[in-house]
């Protein structure tokens, strides 16, 4: 993988609230997830980070010529796919894709062989000739990234969630040397390619992880909601192996479990052994905020400043 | 490598989109023909030839017709968003924008103007002259109006069209006739005509030149934002 850095923070501080400056370097070839929801900031952060929106305080510099992100010469250089894209009336995908290669500048002649592999590429041949505000939300996502591949840009930054079928191009553009940055609301639309998530909460980006790490806080903290036919009293689902923090809700139970195939093994087995039958079972992925309070509770192990020692200047 | 934008199919592809939401309003017919018959059964205009009319009010209906409502459409909204962190930049859609409906007034009024003086021996520079910076006020006023007014903006636009047609009537002050904007038109042909023009027809070209392009930098730069919101 190609080590150079596309985009670099310095001294950046996303909202006023925000504690200490960001610190930020997006390889090439690397893929970075700002995770966190509307009430966060990782979808100002996403905005910040393509130049669409003027930070706090702070600079974004693109490529090694640390070139200002708004500057007019990074126009092309850095590319932003928003969920909420629309055109005017009439404007079919072709001719949206047209306009795009304009303003990208290819050629008349170039556009026909280009947009004939892009469109091969995300899957859109079938509806090139349809109305981009009457496709449904997926296509037309892969509409707005189809457009902001023709620049040909060093980073992407994509405001999610997005359609699946994005998963493996994106891959492809970070294995072909692009930096590529998503907001994405929940770890369910994580990319598996994804190299670092950044949790933010809305006032700062308070950690950032590696995917492996990610996965292993969401073993521990994912929770399993099973319903049993008839309903199987709370004193024998407690004694289920490795159930942790049972807690009853109507028509079946909530817990956790270190293990999902213990899990499930061990719920067949209690149901038959009890006579029941499992009439519903579901994974409930950890929320945004027990993710931080995981992390930001397993970084500073053994912290608590029992002596006042700040106070006390030892 | 990095291509220079194609900047004559970004026009082209601005014309269509923009004349194709345009022509699907209802109001476009209405802003074409209700300010012209406004200003015909206004008094004293009922005694003035129809092309000259038609001159006066193509002038600025013409241009008001593409370009009103346009500022905070849906429309506008997603072409920006398309073409302004493109590298061909926010003046890929603000220029044809502003041009397509100058020509929209222009290319019929100069027409009309051509019929009307064939048998009065010859075109009058003036009126060649005053026509386009007509054209560009009328594109201005609508956009500024629009951007500091919203709706309250389209009324005063049509009165302020109201005012001009008025202007054409006979007996207002020197001092009115260059002040009233884009109201240059009716004064030039009536210098033309040799009747009622308290000033020679330099004068109102020289005033049209000023604000039309006095008004086109402060529209360039309201259109040029990148903050606006739409409205529909």
């Amino acid at each position: 993988m190609d080590s150079s850095v596309h985009l670099s923070t310095e001294e950046l501080y996303i909202t006023g609230n925000s504690d200490e400056p960001l610190d930020l370097a997006v390889l090439a070839g690397s893929m970075t997830v700002l995770l966190g929801n509307d009430s966060t900031v990782a979808p100002d952060l996403a905005l910040v980070l393509a130049g669409r929106k003027t930070p706090a305080s702070g600079m974004i510099h693109l490529g090694d010529d640390n070139l200002d992100i708004r500057s007019h010469n990074a126009r092309g250089r850095v590319e932003y796919v928003s969920p909420s894209f629309s055109c005017p009336p009439g404007m079919t995908v072709s001719g949206h894709l047209s306009l795009a290669s304009a303003a990208a500048g290819y050629s008349r002649q170039d556009t026909v062989e280009i947009l004939s592999q892009l469109c091969t590429w995300c899957s859109l041949e079938e509806c090139m000739n349809e109305e981009v505000n009457e496709l449904s939300p997926d296509d037309r996502y892969l509409t707005a990234f189809a457009a902001a591949c023709l620049p040909i840009p060093d980073v992407f930054v994509l405001q999610g969630p997005f359609p699946d079928k994005l998963h493996p191009l994106l891959e492809d553009l970070s294995q072909g040397g692009c930096a590529v940055i998503a907001s994405l609301p929940g770890i369910q639309h994580i990319p598996e390619s994804t190299e670092r998530i950044a949790i933010c909460d809305s006032d700062d980006v308070r950690q950032i992880v590696r995917l492996q790490e990610l996965t292993e806080a969401c073993s521990i903290l994912m929770r399993l909601r099973v319903r049993f036919f008839p309903v199987l009293p709370r004193a024998v689902m407690e004694s289920l192996p490795g159930a942790e923090n049972v807690l009853a809700f109507r028509g079946g139970y909530e817990f956790r479990h270190t293990g999902l195939s213990a899990a499930v093994t061990n719920l067949v087995n209690l149901a038959r052994a009890n006579s029941r039958q499992i009439v519903g079972l579901e994974l409930k992925p950890p929320s945004n905020s027990e993710l931080m309070q995981y992390f930001t509770t397993d970084d500073e192990p053994g912290e608590a400043d029992l002596f006042c020692a700040e106070d006390l200047n030892i | 490598m990095r291509r220079r934008p194609e900047y004559l199919r970004i026009w082209a592809s601005v014309f269509r989109y923009m004349s194709e939401w345009a022509l699907r309003r209802q109001a476009f017919i209405w802003i074409l023909l209700a300010a012209p018959i406004i200003a015909w059964i206004l008094p004293g205009q009922t005694s003035i030839p129809f092309l000259p009319l038609a001159i006066s009010g193509i002038t600025y209906c013409g241009p008001a017709a593409f370009i009103s409502g346009w500022y905070r459409s849906s429309a506008r909204s997603s072409l920006k968003d398309i073409l302004f962190s493109t590298k061909a930049g926010r003046y890929s859609l603000v220029l044809p924008e502003i041009m397509l409906p100058v020509l929209a007034g222009v290319l019929p009024a100069l027409g009309l103007a051509l019929l009307w003086t064939a048998g009065r021996g010859g075109f009058p520079w003036q009126l060649w002259a005053v026509i386009p910076f007509a054209s560009l006020t009328a594109v201005s006023l609508t956009v500024l109006l629009e951007k500091y007014l919203d709706q309250t903006g389209h009324i005063i636009n049509l009165l302020a069209f109201m005012a001009q047609a008025s202007a054409a009537s006979w007996a207002l002050s020197p001092v009115f006739q260059l002040m009233l904007p884009h109201g240059y038109v009716p004064w030039t042909l009536r210098w033309i005509n040799g009747t009622g023009a308290a000033y020679h027809g330099d004068i109102y070209v020289f005033i049209a030149v000023l604000q039309g392009i006095g008004l086109l930098f402060l529209t360039v730069k309201a259109l040029s934002d990148s903050e606006i919101e739409s409205s529909d």
